[in-house]
């Protein structure tokens, strides 16, 4: 498999291509009706870019005879009678064509872009459920956020190119081809000739310029990661007298930036000017053409006239194609890394019935060996047992890897080798959001997302009355301070709201899980962000949690650590140490040298 | 814009040229029918072709040139542009950049600035040629029938007012699906996040729908939107060919009646203009409705270039010895808002190591934030050997005070370019001496490329320890009278932050050193603790003096260390 990021500057091969194009297809098939139906209106829109030049041809022809003969003093006949009838008909003809042409869009865009594009969001928005934590983890959000929003759109806009030039565009010049050819060979293989050269240049141009444009947008993302590091690093950069520093940073990656944008828009803007060039040649050559033709009374003028309206038609399409080509090469990427995205390997959901009410709440380790990379063991053979009611801390410094366990307990993470049991049954068989229904979990990142105090409180049991979620607050010290927000529990909340205090938002979430009830408990106790008064009741709040549960309290306070009945000491990643906290001080090991470092003055 | 104003003139003449080259080619045909064709001369048509090359060749050229020309112009204007909002940001002072967040100033610095160089391309090129084009063709056909030619005059005002109705209806269309563009990503992005709270809750089914129902509005908006902006074409080409049967019919009957003097090759060239025009006025109108979009992203970055500067080097210059003193400062963020430190007064002797301890919000960074300079205290004084700070220049104060600030800053380049922003002709030795100090030099001794190796944006390969031991070294290879480490040590563990906290001992023995922590463990071997709370300083001492007579510092004490060990 590709990295799931590819790079918009990574040549995509043919057969790449040729795949996500058949992908593209397949997923067309639910709304095949509706393109067999755009097909339909195609041709009624060439059928009429065929007939206009026609009539209009002719209607110059009525003209033009006319005046020749009013001028040459011949018997005349009365010109509005006979060109009225065509007039009409070209007017339908114009008037058909813009109808449909309206339909036609209106199909595609409520139709093929509502497919393409909403259809496929949601289906994105379907697959992130069933994703491993693992992939989410290891992908940046904004990744994820482009995939779904900018990549998606330019696949819809290819399909409607695609459809374009190969529905409309194509048959189009096809069609007219024909119809000058019918009208006057001679002068229809002078277009046929003359276009396709000027296609051939437009789309060498357009390459050209291909390079200097991705080596503008590089330089744009370097402008773009200046900036932004500059400003994020604000104070700093003023603490060190960086400012100039820094311009001239910025004003480096500004000057490539620049120069490669001159030149990209300046070699691109040729593409139009030589276009225009060839479609004059073009016209002067019909004009040379169809005049001597007519000089020698072999050809009528409004034949001449016909071709010229042909061969603007006839560019037209070209010109279309060529612009969809340029761009087919950014569009694929965009498309690659969408279906990349949606083929990504899905987490194994598990079977297996299990009853909350039922659980004891014992979660057994059993040789357990993981690792994020394959090279890497994270941990290596790790046993324990935690009995119903016991708590379990582990401790480390920061980084160690304390969070593993919890990925693994949760099953987010899925164990190499060993076993995890739970009440004596296997993790592996058991569903996975049935495993994931005997826990709790207060973190020490609180999450809380936008909507009421009530909602936030009741996420993991939405049927909780008022009276319930309330009576978790008051347990979890928060009652208090809910009543004095401007709303109470029906203030909408966030995770950015700046109205609650980092410990205030700690209590919401332990009264989350106090309300949601598991037997089985997994703490993160807050260190940081939090003033003296809300630890303390915190503290007050967790320890009343913790009652009569099997908790894995990931610890930071020393009394926590000293009254657990297991410690496991974590350091690199790996468990140095397990036991009670009289046993690992008398091993005098690393928990003994953290313990000293840390605490032995407080003692 | 000034210095551009030549170049636009040149440019726009340049497209004017080019245009109008394009506009004569029907009327050299008319001349092609009626002096060659009906008169039977070859050698006119001859005549009349090489013309026609002759001003294809030179409209191609003028097109290319104002191509070129424009292109610079545009490039340099945007370039320029880019760099004024960058220079202005960097020479703000806090305030100033406070008032907009982050995300804001980084938007208006890159996209806001591509938008605005956008709209200047695609204007510039049809803003000239197109009303060159629509004047041109309409003094042409003024010449051969003015009936005729007022046709095109209604026509065209027509097609414009039809643009800015839809352009009207769309732009509401547009503002509301990019409000759920951001709601889908506000969802997606907390979805993401949380996504551990989520699945031990079995709540995904919820996110989706949640997410599912903004996409469904999002994707409505910009369907209709496009139906809209799209309708365009069809609608405006009705209007023009429409025109050009009118035109057809006009001159037959002015024709019949003996009123027009237009010959025949006249009538096929006024409905060449009416296509040529008809082009034109398509691809300007896309043009013309990103003009509101424009003006927006315009008053943004006005927003910003208006923001009042910082003078960082007005004022005496001086060398300091590192005696600090706050008398009486009083600060609030915002003119009227609650006091983020009140009434403080303390002092620092040179050398001394003091420790400042207290929870979030209860003001230690804001003293930081005084002492160099970001922000001016509304009341008191602040004094470095007892000089007004007022009266120094805010440079001169920063470049005498290293510090490691609370948020971690690492640029993306090498080691040796993050640790010698600190002194930047600093050698290799000094260098490796700051990583030593900093607890750093094992971990950089194993990297392959060592003081080459290449951080990312924000540091992002490092841990959060290895970010803030770097940003200490930087700070320790900068040699100054006062070091300062704003919450610097808190994703150490102990064993690392005590072997750090010795090694800054005695390396910065003489040094003024004031830490900022939560951490009684951190504050505890200072010479000299200050606890804040809630804006104001409670007292000051040593440990077990505070742990005596403190009631806010024994109560974090007690809260970090678990009561029952008192």
């Amino acid at each position: 498999m590709r990295p799931h990021n590819v790079h918009p500057e990574v040549k995509i091969t043919v057969r790449e291509s040729l795949s996500i194009f058949a992908k593209l297809f397949m997923e067309a098939r639910q709304i095949w009706k509706w393109m067999a139906l755009s097909c339909l209106l195609c041709l009624i829109i060439i059928t009429c870019a065929v007939i206009s030049p026609k009539l209009m041809g002719d209607v110059t022809n009525i003209i033009y005879d006319y005046w020749v003969a009013s001028t040459d003093g011949a018997e005349t006949f009365p010109l509005v009678p006979a060109i009225l009838p065509t007039l009409l008909f070209l007017l339908l003809s114009y008037a058909v064509s813009s109808v449909v042409r309206w339909l036609n869009m209106y199909l595609m865009n409520n139709v093929v872009s509502h497919h393409y594009t909403c259809a496929i969001r949601i289906r994105m928005s379907d697959k992130i459920r069933r994703l491993p934590v693992k992939f989410v983890d290891g992908t940046p959000v904004g990744q994820i956020l482009e995939n779904m929003t900018n990549d998606v759109s330019a696949m819809g806009n290819t399909i409607h190119q695609i459809l374009e030039i190969l529905l409309q565009g194509v048959l189009q010049l096809i069609f007219i081809a024909v119809a000058m050819l019918l009208e006057d060979w001679r002068l229809g293989l002078i277009v046929l000739a003359t276009t396709p050269l000027s296609f051939y240049l437009s789309v060498k141009v357009s390459g050209a310029s291909g390079k200097y444009h991705r080596a503008a947008l590089r330089e744009s993302a370097e402008i773009y990661s200046v900036v932004e590091e500059c400003y994020t690093n604000f104070a700093t950069t003023k603490a060190y007298n960086l400012e100039q520093a820094m311009q001239a940073k910025h004003a480096q990656a500004n000057e490539r930036q620049r120069s490669a944008q001159a030149k990209a828009t300046f070699v691109s803007g040729l593409v139009q000017p030589s276009v225009a060039l060839l479609n004059a040649l073009t016209y002067i050559i019909i004009n040379l053409v169809g005049g001597y033709l007519a000089v020698r009374g072999t050809l009528p003028v409004g034949v001449v006239v016909t071709t010229i309206l042909f061969a603007r038609q006839f560019s037209a399409p070209m010109e279309q194609i060529a612009n969809g080509l340029s761009q087919m090469q950014r569009v694929t990427a965009a498309a690659i890394r969408v279906f990349d995205f949606l083929e990504q390997p899905e987490e194994d959901p598990r079977q297996g019935e299990v009853d909350p009410q039922q659980t004891r709440g014992e979660v057994e380790f059993c040789h357990v060996a993981f690792s994020y990379q394959p090279d890497q063991p994270l941990i290596r053979d790790l046993s324990f047992i935690a009995r119903p009611g016991q708590t379990v801390a582990i401790v480390g410094p920061t980084g160690a890897g304390k969070t593993t366990i919890v990925n693994l307990l949760m099953g987010f993470y899925d164990i190499t080798a060993g076993d995890i049991r739970i009440d004596g049954r296997s993790q592996s068989r058991i569903g996975r959001d049935q495993a994931r229904e005997l826990f709790g979990m207060v973190l020490q990142d609180t999450w809380l997302f936008r909507g009421t105090v009530a909602e936030n409180i009741a996420y993991g049991r939405p049927d909780a009355t008022r009276e319930e979620i309330v009576r978790a607050c008051d347990d979890a010290y928060c009652d208090h301070f809910i009543r004095t927000l401007p709303q109470g529990y029906d203030t909408v909340i966030g995770d950015e709201t700046t109205t609650l205090s980092g410990g205030q938002k700690q209590l919401l979430t332990i009264a989350r899980a106090i309300l949601a009830d598991r037997r089985i408990l997994i703490l993160d106790e807050a260190t940081s962000n939090v003033d003296t008064r809300t630890e303390i009741l915190i503290q007050k709040a967790m320890d009343k949690l913790m009652q009569g549960r099997t908790c894995f309290v990931i610890a930071h306070r020393l009394s926590t650590i000293v009254n657990a009945d297991r410690i496991l000491v974590i350091r690199g990643g790996s468990i140095v140490e397990q036991g009670t906290h009289r046993q690992l001080l008398e091993q005098n090991g690393f928990y003994a040298q953290l313990y000293a470092s840390q605490y032995d003055r407080a003692v | 814009m000034k210095p551009f104003r030549f170049q636009i003139l040149c440019s726009a003449i340049l497209m004017a040229v080019a245009s109008l080259g394009q506009l004569l080619l029907p009327a050299l045909m008319s001349r092609v029918v009626d002096d060659g064709i009906y008169q039977q001369d070859f050698s006119a048509i001859l005549r009349c072709c090489l013309l026609m090359l002759a001003i294809s060749l030179l409209s191609m050229g003028a097109s290319a040139a104002g191509g070129k020309l424009s292109s610079i112009t545009v490039s340099g204007f945007t370039a320029s542009l880019r760099s004024a909002i960058f220079r202005k940001v960097m020479g703000m002072g806090h305030p100033s950049f406070g008032t907009l967040d982050t995300g804001a100033l980084v938007t208006r610095s890159t996209q806001d600035v591509e938008t605005v160089s956008w709209a200047a391309s695609t204007l510039s090129s049809s803003i000239i040629s197109i009303p060159a084009m629509f004047l041109g063709g309409v003094i042409l056909s003024f010449q051969v029938d003015p009936a005729l030619a007022s046709v095109i005059l209604c026509a065209v005002p027509l097609v414009f007012v039809i643009v800015i109705l839809i352009g009207r209806k769309v732009f509401p269309l547009w503002e509301r699906s990019d409000a759920y563009i951001d709601r889908q990503n506000e969802l997606m992005r907390q979805r993401l996040r949380g996504i551990r709270v989520i699945r031990a809750f079995r709540r995904e089914p919820v996110e989706h729908e949640k997410i599912a129902d903004a996409t469904r509005i999002m994707a409505d908006n910009i369907i209709r939107s496009n139906v809209a902006m799209q309708s365009l074409n069809p609608i405006a080409s009705l209007f023009l060919n429409g025109a050009a049967l009118i035109i057809l019919y006009l001159s037959a009957v002015r024709m019949q009646s003996g009123v027009s003097a237009a010959t025949g090759g006249d009538v096929l060239a006024l409905v060449q203009y009416i296509t040529f025009i008809t082009t034109g006025v398509l691809t300007a109108s896309f043009a013309i409705v990103m003009i509101p979009h424009t003006i927006v992203a315009c008053r943004r970055i006005l927003q910003v270039l208006d923001l009042p500067d910082d003078h960082a080097e007005q004022g005496n210059q001086v060398t300091l010895r590192g005696e600090i003193a706050f008398r009486n400062v009083t600060f609030s963020f915002e003119e009227g808002s609650e006091p983020a430190v009140r009434d403080v007064s303390l002092e620092i002797r040179p050398g001394q190591r003091v420790a400042i301890i207290g929870s979030t919000g209860s003001g230690k960074s804001a003293l930081i934030h005084l002492l160099l300079g970001f922000q001016d205290a509304q009341q008191g004084q602040i004094l470095f050997d007892g000089r007004d700070s007022r009266t120094l220049a805010a440079s001169c104060i920063r470049r005498q005070i290293s510090c490691v600030l609370q948020k971690t800053a690492i640029y993306t380049g090498t080691i040796r370019e993050n640790v010698a922003m600190g002194k930047p002709n600093a050698t290799d030795e000094e260098i490796w001496r700051a990583l030593d100090i900093a607890q750093l030099l094992q971990f950089v001794e194993s990297l392959p490329d060592r003081l080459d190796h290449r951080l990312e944006l924000s540091g992002s390969n490092l841990s959060g320890g290895q970010r803030q031991r770097l940003a200490i070294a930087r700070a320790v290879i900068k040699d100054a009278p006062v070091y300062i480490f704003d919450d610097s040590f808190s994703a150490l563990d102990f064993l690392t932050e005590s072997r750090l906290r010795a090694r800054l001992r005695q390396e910065l023995g003489d040094r003024t050193q004031i830490v900022v922590t939560q951490r009684v463990t951190t504050a505890r071997s200072a010479d000299r603790i200050f606890v804040m709370e809630q804006g104001q300083l409670v007292d000051w001492g040593s440990h077990e003096e505070l742990l005596n007579r403190c009631q806010v510092y024994r109560e974090i004490y007690v809260s970090q260390t678990g009561g029952d060990h008192l």
